[in-house]
Formats: C-alpha cells, structure tokens, sequence
C-alpha cells in the first residue's frame, strides 16, 4: 500500500490499475493521486480509457488489476460518499419515469431496500432541482426535456447523494450554451463546498477555464497535477499525437489560461 | 347466457395465469428483454418432458420444477453465451431456446408408454378442461388444479413488485447508477427472472405457451403506450390483462372455441386500439395534429397570397417575380376547404359572388404573416448571405412556425429601423400596430 493511500485529504488514489476488454488493454498500469477539493478533468484521445478510468474505479467493471482508494479508503467502506454522473446515452429516455422520480434515485443508497421516501429525501430532490434551474420540470417524463435538461436530470440526481467526491462522465457532452453555463455553476459551487469532482471532458478550450487539476490519459498515464502545470503543448503532444486541430485548439485555450492565471 | 361453475373457474384461472404473466412481462419490456419471456416459454418443454421421464407421472409439483430448472438455465446460458461467445443477446436468446425445445421434442420420444403427452397443449393449454381437474389444498376448498398452482404465483409476483417496487426502477432504468451505490442488481434481476419463469411455466399448463407469449408482451406493450409512469404501466398492464382474459373467456364460451385463442385476440385489439387512439402517442392523434398543422399552413398562405394580390392591384409595389403570388390552389383538396371555411368563419375572408376577398381582420392578420416573411428574407439576406433567389423558400417555410420578431434579440436583428422597411427584393415590409392584440391568423 502506497502511504498516500492513507491520507484522508486526497480523494482519489490509483496504484497499478490496468483493464482490458477481450485481450486489448484500455488502461495500462495508471498510478494517479487526485488531491479533494479540486474540479479535475480527465482528458485524452477517443479510445484512451477515460471512462473506463471511471467505471473501474467505481468498481463497475472487473480489473486486470489495482487498487483504488477514496479518502484513503476502500470502495465499500465510502460508497456514501461517493455521486456518479454516468453518460447521457447510457440510458433510455423513453423510460417512464419522471425528472423527481429520477432525481429520488440518486436517495437509493440511503433509503434502503424499500426505497421509502423521507422528508428529507424530498426536500434534498427539490433542491437538487432547484439547484440545476429544473424546479418546475419535476412531474415530466424524462423524455419529454431537451438534452441538455436531461443532462442536468443526470447533475440534479448526483446532488441529491449528497456526496462528497463526483465523477461524471462527459457531463458536457452535447449540451446547449445554457445547460453548459448551468454545470459550469454548480460544479464551482461543489468545489466552494469542498466536493471534489472528477469529470471526463473533451473540450480542451475550456479546461483551463472550468477546471483546476488535469488528468491526461492515453491508455497509460501521460501526466496529471494542476492545470497550470500539466497542461502544456508538450502533454497534450503526449496525449493526442501531433494533431493539428487539437494543438491549435490547446494553444489558444493555454494563451486564454495565461490572461486569465498572470503569474 | 349461463355461466356453469366449471367455466367460471376458466375464468379465474385465465386471469390467474395472466396478471404474473403481464406484470413481470411489462418489466421485460422496459428492460428490452421481451423475448425472453418467449424463450422461457419454449425451453421449459425440455424440463417438462425430463420430470416425465423421471417421475413417470404428472405430478404437476415435479413438472413444474424441471421446468423451472431448465427455463432459469436458458437465462443463465443467453447471458453467459452473449458476454463471452462474441454473440449478440437476441442471437444467443435464439440459439438457446430453439435448441432447448427441439431437445424437448427429442425426449419425447422416451416418455412412458400410457402416460400420455400431446405436444398441441403445449401451444394452447387445457384451460377448457381445467375445471375437470379439482384438488383440495385446504379442507373444504375445492379448486382445480392449475388455480393452486397459479394463486400463490400471482399473489408472490404481485407482493414482489409492490414490495420492491422503487428498487425494481431503479435497476430496470439505471443499473449503473445502482451499481454504483452498492446495490446488487444481480440478486434483484435474479430473483425477477425466477419469478418470471415461475409465472410462465405455472401459466403455461392452463394456458399454453402461445398465450404465455402473448400475456409477457401485449399488456406491458399496451400499457407503455397509454402512460408514462411506470407504476401506472405495470397497474394498467394487470387490468389489460385481467380484461383480456375475463373478455376472451367470455367470447369463447359463447362461440364455443379455444380460450387462449381469445385472449391472445382479444389483448391483441387491446394494443391496435391503444395505438390508433391513445392520447399520447396514437396514430389517430398525430394524424389529426399533422392535419391541423397543414390547414394552419394552408390559411396562412392563402391569407398571404390574398395580401399580395392586393398589394399588385393597388400598385402598392411593382411586379417583381415572386413565385409566391400565384400560389392560389386551384384544385380543391380537404386541406384547403378547411382552410377556406375556417378564414370565413373567422371572418377574415369574404366571398363576394365567385371573388374572395380579405376583411379588414384578414388583412391585419396577412400583413403580420407577410412582414415575418419578409423580415426573414431580409434577415437571411443581411446576415446569411444567401442570395436573392435563395431567400423566398426558407423564408415561406420559417414565417409559419417562428417569429423573426420574437427571435429579434436573440439572433441581433433590427426590426424597427431604418434597414428593414424594405425586403431584400425591394418590396415593403408591412407595418403593424403593436398596441393592439396581434392577430391571431
């Protein structure tokens, strides 16, 4: 056991964690450290492993193999503790269900086997919904919102678990200007409460701008720390191979980062 | 009609098989595994044929449990083949089943002389018959057989799905998300699929597997159409099925011919009606919405064209080419006489002999529609760029369904200046007084 798995202030920890779907690794030996407090994008090329860095740290997919701590602590003892913003296509919009009756799902891990709702179950729902601009959306069919509402469905329900540590997978994904603005805000909230959120994200113009600590994967780990640190042409160079859009991409987001940090 | 004691037992046992069936079949059809229900159906002949073999009788208590064994088994192996045999769910589903009852059919060949089998009632059940065989679980109580069988299967079905109801949606919508927080969806999907095999080989004897087929799928396909809450779907889906199997017992007793036969039928009519007439998602509704649209359509063009014909007349503008002006139909469709006869009685058009022309309410009402039009062309002329001859489609499309005025602040459109008195053909954009209530074309 690595002696940072130990220490409660950091919130995720990762030692030798590799997958593999069939024989083809996905992620390969990754060793990572993500300090609490921080909002921390995980980015890489299509294929790199991003979610699966997720979904393997959760514990919803089988391990080559690793270990993963939270808070300095295994999976099952910080559960609780723990919100999860699975991709929007993961599911089936179709379903009926409304928007409250998903966001009270995000409450299953406390209402026990009966799913009884409490008061405050209720009043934690509303306010997650308050919260994501949904309020009068409560009693809709989850089919019947936009995309991007089905989005903040997803954001309001990981608030209702009330955790302390998000991940979210490509939460901005094809989301309208407002819906982006609205994330953005709630994800500055979690972190003025102390939350930690780890999100997948494909934007590179905006990870200096949303986000404060970086995660770049490519299969294997290419470099992780703050933003201002990691996130340099030659990181990205690592990451995504001598791409030319992306570069480009990068190289304005970093002069933006500049304007923005004047160190 | 008379209804004797043994077909009133049809009757109980018909909705008695049938409620499990469309309960936990509604959940298979949210979850997109409603084929299994048919898998189940056909594998369990296998389990049945084997108890047969074994215990040389018909004890239904042995049947039941072979079949039990080898419907579960068929999960298990369309699961285990699709995640490691590099095959997709419904081919696996297909392969598994067809070689479970086919194998059935095999062992048939091995059950005891005089014990006697006939392979059509495993496709329509004995619910005639099913008053001929009575047992007696509780003294005084005489009921048939194939009712105490289903009666503790549909009170435990029901009981489940109530009991665990939030957790059952949680894991049929999300199973990620509950994974995630620690809650074990194999045991819950485990427990709902052994219910399901459960209430299809119980329901199979009475009703036969065509009806078990019929009741796993129809009601919950019903119900999803008339509702879009799940607790509704799964109620509604229980009265369907109970109404189906009441009616088709019914029709089959007064026309004397198969009961399962009706019921399917009968469940069948259910769906095609919910589909043509529900109010959500019915073709007959969406119909009549697409008609109301294309008559709106209809009266705002013919209220355009009426305005520009009278702008030609009082040379309020010269003759420029506009394919728009003479867009005056001249075949009389159903769309266009009700368009005609809803301007009238607005009172926005008048006839005058074999002329029509605008009222003064018309012509208010067509120089809105004709100042959207042109504000778009102006719009997607100034900021577009399309060129003179690609404006007037766009436009004539855009002007039914979005104001330009409306989306002025959005899109930094200037509709009040000096620029857009003028389409970009030249042609005046109408004023309209704002302090009156717009007219509602």
């Amino acid at each position: 056991m690595s002696p940072a798995a130990l220490d409660t202030n950091v919130a995720v920890e990762i030692h030798d964690l590799t997958v593999a779907y069939d024989r083809k690794p996905v992620l390969w030996d990754v060793d990572l450290s993500i300090p609490s407090g921080v909002l921390c994008a995980v980015i890489g090329p299509n294929g790199a492993g991003k979610s699966t860095l997720i979904k393997a740290a959760l514990g919803l997919l089988s391990v080559l193999s690793g270990r993963v701590w939270f808070f300095g602590e295994e999976l099952n003892a910080v559960r609780r503790r723990l919100g999860y913003v699975p991709q929007r296509e993961s599911v089936d919009w179709d379903f009926p269900v409304s928007v409250r009756d998903v966001v009270m799902m995000g409450r299953a891990g406390v209402t026990g086997v009966f799913g009884r709702s409490r008061p405050k179950d209720v009043e934690v729902v509303e306010q997650s919904l308050r919260q994501v601009g949904l309020s009068e959306f409560g009693d809709r069919q989850i089919g019947q919102l936009s995309g991007g509402q089905q989005q903040r469905v997803f954001l309001a329900r990981a608030l209702a678990q009330e955790a302390d540590l998000y991940f979210m997978d490509e939460p901005f994904a094809g989301v309208d200007a407002s819906t982006e603005r609205a994330i953005v805000d709630v994800l500055k909230a979690l972190r003025e409460r102390g939350k930690t959120v780890v999100a997948v994200h494909h934007d590179l113009q905006t990870v200096p701008e949303y986000f404060d600590h970086a995660v770049l994967l490519n299969t294997r780990l290419i470099a992780s720390g703050p933003v201002n640190e990691v996130f340099t042409r030659e990181n990205l160079q690592r990451t995504y191979g001598p791409r030319l859009t992306v570069l480009e991409e990068a190289g304005e987001a970093m002069a933006r980062a500049r304007e923005a940090r004047p160190s | 009609m008379s209804i004797t004691a043994a077909e009133w037992w049809m009757i109980v046992t018909a909705v008695l098989a049938c409620v499990p069936c469309a309960l936990l079949g509604a959940l298979l059809v949210l979850r997109r595994m409603a084929l299994l229900g048919d898998a189940i159906s056909h594998a369990v002949l296998p389990g049945i044929v084997g108890a047969f073999i074994l215990s040389a009788t018909r004890n239904p208590y042995a049947m039941l449990a072979g079949a039990m064994v080898t419907g579960l088994l068929t999960a298990w192996f369309t699961s285990l083949f699709s995640r490691y045999g590099r095959v997709s769910e419904d081919a696996s589903l297909g392969v598994v089943f067809t070689t479970m009852f086919a194998l059935g059919v095999v062992m048939l060949r091995f059950v005891p002389r005089g014990v006697d089998m006939d392979p059509s009632c495993v496709l329509y059940g004995l619910l005639e018959f099913t008053g001929l065989r009575m047992v007696e679980p509780v003294a005084g109580l005489r009921v048939p057989e194939a009712a105490a069988l289903l009666a503790p299967v549909a009170v435990v079905a029901v009981l489940f799905v109530t009991v665990f109801f939030r957790r059952i949606r949680l894991i049929s919508f999300d199973p990620a998300l509950a994974r995630s927080l620690g809650i074990s969806v194999g045991l819950l999907s485990a427990a709902l699929l052994t219910l399901t095999a459960a209430s299809v080989v119980a329901s199979f004897q009475a009703v036969g597997s065509i009806l078990v087929v019929a009741m796993l799928v129809t009601p919950g396909a019903t119900a999803q159409l008339l509702t879009t809450r799940l607790w509704t779907m799964l109620v509604l889906s229980c009265v369907l099925a109970i109404t189906a199997a009441v009616g088709g017992c019914l029709i089959a007793i007064h026309v004397d011919s198969s009961a399962a036969g009706w019921i399917g039928v009968f469940s069948g009519v259910q769906f095609a009606l919910a589909a043509i007439f529900s109010p959500g998602q019915g073709l007959l509704l969406k119909r009549l919405r697409a008609l109301a649209l294309r008559v709106r359509i209809e009266r705002e063009d013919l209220l355009a064209t009426m305005y520009r014909r009278e702008e030609l007349r009082t040379g309020q503008r010269v003759d420029l080419p506009d394919t728009s002006v003479d867009r005056m139909p001249k075949r009389r469709s159903l769309i266009t006489v009700l368009a005609r006869r809803s301007l009238r009685r607005g009172k926005l058009l008048l006839s005058r002999g074999k002329e029509v022309e605008l009222t003064s309410a018309g012509r208010a009402a067509a120089a809105e529609l004709v100042r959207r039009h042109r504000l778009w062309e102006r719009f997607l002329s100034d900021n577009l760029a399309l060129p003179l001859d690609h404006l007037h489609e766009p436009a004539h499309r855009l002007e039914h369904f979005a104001d330009p005025e409306r989306l002025a602040p959005v899109e930094g459109m200037d509709v009040n200046g000096a620029q857009p008195h003028v389409d970009p053909h030249g042609r005046p954009i109408p004023r309209v007084e704002r302090d009156q209530p717009r007219p509602n074309p």
